[in-house]
């Protein structure tokens, strides 16, 4: 069964939950079997052009230990098999062609965007 | 062929995003894909007669079928004739016969 | 008889989501499906067994008048009528969403585990719809 994971609510977590809740739930599917393709969709497209670990937060005296790091999350994934896609037109919109790109995202087209969801079994639009 | 089924909450006065996903659908049926939409929560004010909605019109297109939970719409207080002609009021077990049927459900 | 795996993502009270997917469950079991559920992240609290309604003085009416909705108490409603249809009515929490939430004590009937339940129900269904939070 091919899985299309749709990621598009970007930021939302990264702080409180120390990663991309819906990449980290991807990679423990992917453990658990399951074949899959991912795309950063709407916001999540600066998920491909992260240059760094996301800066630890500090509140009043505490301070975070481990911030997330959307870069590995993306190289466990893509090592495990996983393709990883960002569209043009959500780079385009956000000001971001022409940025170097985290290493194995692809760029599509929104035709290759409908491509996806027609050749996926099922698609989780988180 | 494949068919989808979209559950539209996010609604285009209030979510950029909404055109964008209106545009996914009318590429999916312009490909030769049989498209559902339907609309639930505030998605369905955008099919009120005379409403601005712009973007809706997307899915103005005879290989889309475009309903509005009944539901949604009685909170709202919206009539049926109060509906864009092409808006047909629907329950949510057209959400489960889609699943049923094998569709590609997708909530937005 | 199909099975059908729904994944969703908000906490109570918050959000109008919450109530569409509990109506696309009840509609599930109107049409003689069993129902599998995972409840990730927020909606680890849906059947935290200890929400509790309250009066209203805006209201102006006492807690047994307001009569306040909650979602342990859909949950239940749920598990009855698919038992009474002879219907199964599968739900897990994400755990290490429960932890962090705090909410560990969930009605009865509700179970704990991770993202590999969500796999494990979706292959194990005929098909499933993952609802996102915003």
């Amino acid at each position: 069964m091919k899985l299309l994971q749709v990621v598009e609510q970007a930021f939302r977590t990264l702080v409180e939950e120390q990663d991309d809740t819906i990449l980290w739930l991807s990679q423990s599917i992917q453990k658990a079997g399951a074949e899959m393709k991912i795309l950063l969709s709407g916001n999540c497209a600066y998920y491909a052009i992260l240059k760094r670990r996301q800066p630890a937060l500090k509140i009043a005296g505490w301070s975070q230990e481990q911030p997330s790091d959307i870069r590995q999350d993306l190289d466990r994934l893509q090592a495990s098999g996983v393709g990883v896609y960002v569209t043009r037109s959500d780079l385009a919109d956000r000001g971001l062609i022409g940025l170097p790109l985290h290493p194995g995202v692809r760029i599509i087209s929104q035709l290759e965007v409908a491509e996806l969801y027609e050749e996926a079994d099922m698609v989780w639009q988180w | 062929m494949k068919n989808f089924f979209i559950v539209q909450s996010q609604d285009p006065f209030t979510d950029v995003r909404a055109a964008h996903q209106f545009e996914l659908a009318r590429t999916l049926a312009s490909r030769g894909n049989k498209v559902k939409v339907m609309l639930v929560q505030n998605a369905v004010l955008s099919a009120r007669l005379d409403a601005r909605a712009g973007p809706l019109f997307q899915l103005l297109d005879n290989r889309i079928s475009l309903y509005a939970d009944e539901f949604s719409l009685a909170l709202r207080e919206i009539t049926p004739s109060e509906l864009l002609t092409f808006v047909v009021p629907a329950g949510l077990d057209l959400v489960i016969n889609a699943m049923q049927d094998g569709d590609k459900v997708i909530w937005n | 008889m199909q099975t059908l795996t729904f994944a969703f993502m908000d906490p109570p009270f918050e959000n109008e989501r919450t109530v569409t997917f509990f109506r696309l469950l009840d509609a599930a079991l109107d049409q003689k499906c069993n129902v599998k559920v995972f409840a990730y992240e927020g909606a680890a609290a849906l059947s935290f067994a200890l929400q509790r309604g309250h009066g209203n003085s805006v209201h102006g009416r006492n807690e047994k008048e307001e009569s306040h909705p909650l979602t342990k108490d859909w949950i239940a409603a749920l598990m009855t009528k698919a038992k009474q249809n002879q219907l199964q009515f599968e739900w897990v929490n994400c755990g290490l969403c429960v932890d962090e939430r705090g909410v560990n004590e969930a009605i009865p009937g509700c179970g704990r585990g991770s993202p590999a339940d969500l796999w494990r129900y979706a292959m194990a269904s005929d098909n499933s719809l993952v609802i996102g939070t915003r």
